[in-house]
């Protein structure tokens, strides 16, 4: 696969505040990729960029090899699905997907003259659009008499009738509830995988970053932390950001003994990872789903649950283990006050280098103010 | 107190229409009498179809209405996405300022300056000022009718924002495209009724056409006054009859349409 976008150096400021800083990034032709990160990230800016809406202050843009940073964005063959649709409420929904077709002037040789493009054919063209977005028969309703969700269906079709080589989402699913999100995240896959051409993702949602993508790029503050496949984000994110903004962790201070030996919570662990400096300290993340609950002779760690909230799936349990408060998921009850071990397996333990993220993630004590404050970020509008 | 609310409602309605019932009534009336309603008769309608003055003013008056909102219009628009689209804070709010000034202006102050400004240009140019009489009024016209252009314009182009025309250059338009295919559209009931507005602002005017107008373009205005100071015939009553039912009857199409509209877009006001 070859390197369709790149962004090399690009960083931004709005009236002084550094919104993107010197990114590197490549997509291939192709590829699902989402930009992942919580609201004021970045990322939404880094789309516009893309599409030609705002112009790095620094850093160049290329499209298929050639330079486009300075070309206006009707002249670029990307397409961008808004966050809140955008589509035009003087047209029907017919018109609203026609609308890309009807600007063209093709030739078939280029010794004529460019020609619109046939009625038959704009008209073939749309109607094999509303098909692929289950949208047959809504041709001449008025798109403010649309749902969310058909109206999403509308933008998307708007955005790939005239065959562009990447699609740009903005949070195309923001606005939909849980369920009818969960539907189009699989349409949405579906059609990505049919047409075969890029999308680039902005979401703030990890699950549906996890669960659609090829590859995640997460970003904080302006700069990309990690790039990878959803598996290698979850199981061997680089810092503390993106082990607590991807899933739950439980993000401890450690001390690598040797390969494959951490000491952390006063005692020594077997662990997968090496490469590490002799006595170098490190952040050490054990994901909650991956600690098992034992008697507390068996355990390699005790402590007491000072929580337990039932999930469904799993019960939640707090646990303090020298301060220290753990999340683990089990699908064990266990009472609260109980004092219980807790069993860690060697290939649970992901080692991380020490960043500016240690220590400001990844302990549960203040659960409940953390989860207010994970809730208010979702709320929060995107700039 | 409910008989004292319909008292009340009787009360405004006779202050406000009174008058004009009065001036109908009479518009009707066989004699030239003002104080006694001899009998009914069209005979001041007849006079006034008979008259090629009242004529040619009422054709004089419509022409520089329907020119000077059209221009004013487009000139208006262009002003309204002009500002919208600047970034300076400071300029665009004095130029927001500036061009309010033609409005707040007492009327008497833009005609004396307006005339000042057209028989010095005249002077300068060494032709007569009757020559430039039409320009001269277009010019003046389209002046303090532009703020009303813009004042109607703006709120609609800041209320649409820029995500339509956004989308409209991410599916190719350019940017002149984007103007006329997306934005004008959804700006234009803002646009229409500033063009209204400018139509009858122009229509209404008086003070200034009186300082810039010369005699060989009398405006219905000018000439209902130059009129008064002999003696108002009731021909006149008739005009101003016709004037009022057309007025009555734009108002209750303008209203039965704008009424069918926000039943319609009942269902609009909900999506974002």
């Amino acid at each position: 696969m070859t390197k369709l976008i790149e962004l090399k150096g690009i960083s931004k400021s709005f009236d002084g505040e550094r919104v993107l800083d010197s990114i590197n990034l490549y997509i291939r032709d192709g590829e699902f990729v989402t930009l992942l990160g919580p609201s004021g990230c970045g990322k939404t800016t880094m789309l516009r960029i893309i599409g030609g809406f705002e112009t790095a202050d620094e850093g160049s843009l290329y499209f298929d090899g050639a330079e486009i940073s300075e070309v206006p964005a009707h002249k670029r063959h990307i397409n961008t699905v808004f966050q809140k649709y955008a589509l035009f409420p003087h047209l029907n929904v017919y018109e609203n997907i026609a609308f890309p077709l009807r600007l063209k002037k093709v030739s078939k040789d280029n010794i004529e003259r460019p020609k619109r493009i046939p009625e038959e054919e704009i008209k073939k063209r749309v109607l094999e659009m509303l098909d692929m977005v289950k949208l047959s028969g809504f041709e001449n309703k008025s798109v403010s008499t649309l749902s969310g969700g058909q109206q999403q269906r509308v933008a998307i079709a708007r955005a790939l009738i005239s065959h562009p080589k990447v699609l740009l989402l903005d949070e195309p699913l923001g606005a939909l509830d849980l369920k009818l999100r969960k539907d189009m995240q699989n349409e949405l896959k579906a059609i990505q995988q049919s047409i075969g051409i890029t999308f680039i993702y902005v979401t703030h949602d990890q699950e549906e970053a996890l669960s659609m993508s090829d590859t995640v790029v997460v970003i904080a503050e302006g700069e990309i932390q990690q790039i990878g496949t959803p598996t290698d984000i979850y199981n061997e994110p680089t810092n503390a950001f993106v082990a607590d903004f991807i899933g739950e962790s439980n993000i401890v201070d450690g001390v690598m003994l040797e390969d494959k030996k951490v000491k952390f919570s006063g005692k020594v662990f077997d662990c997968v990872d090496g490469g590490f400096g002799k006595g170098e300290a490190v952040d050490v993340v054990v994901r909650p789903e991956d600690v098992d609950v034992v008697e507390p002779e068996r355990g390699m760690l005790v402590g007491k649950a000072t929580s337990v909230t039932f999930k469904g799936v799993h019960y939640e349990i707090i646990v303090d283990i020298g301060g220290f408060k753990w999340m683990i998921q089990s699908t064990d009850y266990v009472a609260p006050e109980q004092t219980i071990g807790l069993y860690i397996e060697p290939d649970a333990i992901h080692i991380m280098k020490k960043s500016k993220y240690s220590g400001k993630f990844g302990d549960y004590s203040s659960f409940s103010d953390e989860m207010d404050k994970l809730s208010d970020a979702d709320a929060a509008e995107e700039f | 107190m409910k008989y004292f609310s319909k008292i009340y409602i009787f009360l405004i309605l006779g202050i406000l229409y009174i008058p004009i019932v009065t001036l109908i009534l009479f518009s009707f009336n066989e004699s030239s009498s003002t104080a006694l309603f001899t009998g009914f008769s069209f005979k001041w309608y007849y006079e006034l179809f008979r008259s090629p003055e009242t004529f040619e003013a009422l054709r004089n008056t419509l022409i520089l209405a329907a020119s000077s909102a059209i221009i004013a219009t487009v000139i208006g628009t262009a002003a309204a996405e002009g500002i919208y689209k600047m970034r300076n804070k400071l300029a665009k709010t004095a130029i927001t300022s500036v061009t309010n000034i033609p409005m707040m202006n007492p009327d008497i102050v833009t005609g004396m300056s307006m005339m000042l400004f057209f028989v010095a240009v005249a002077a300068i140019l060494g032709i007569s000022y009757e020559n430039i009489g039409f320009t001269a009024m277009l010019i003046s016209h389209v002046t303090f009718c532009l703020p009303y252009v813009i004042l109607s314009v703006l709120p609609r182009i800041n209320e649409l924002g820029d995500s339509l025309s956004e989308a409209a250059l991410d599916l190719g338009c350019t940017p002149i495209q984007a103007f006329f295919k997306v934005k004008l559209p959804n700006i234009m009931p803002g646009v229409l009724s500033g063009m209204v507005m400018a139509f009858t602002m122009s229509l209404d005017d008086f003070v200034i056409s009186y300082f810039v107008g010369s005699s060989d373009f009398q405006t219905l205005p000018l000439l209902i006054y130059s009129m008064t100071k002999k003696q108002v015939k009731p021909d006149m009553y008739a005009l101003s009859t016709l004037i009022i039912v057309t007025i009555f009857v734009l108002l209750i199409i303008t209203n039965v349409k704008s009424g069918r509209k926000s039943a319609h877009s009942g269902m609009g006001g909900k999506k974002k």
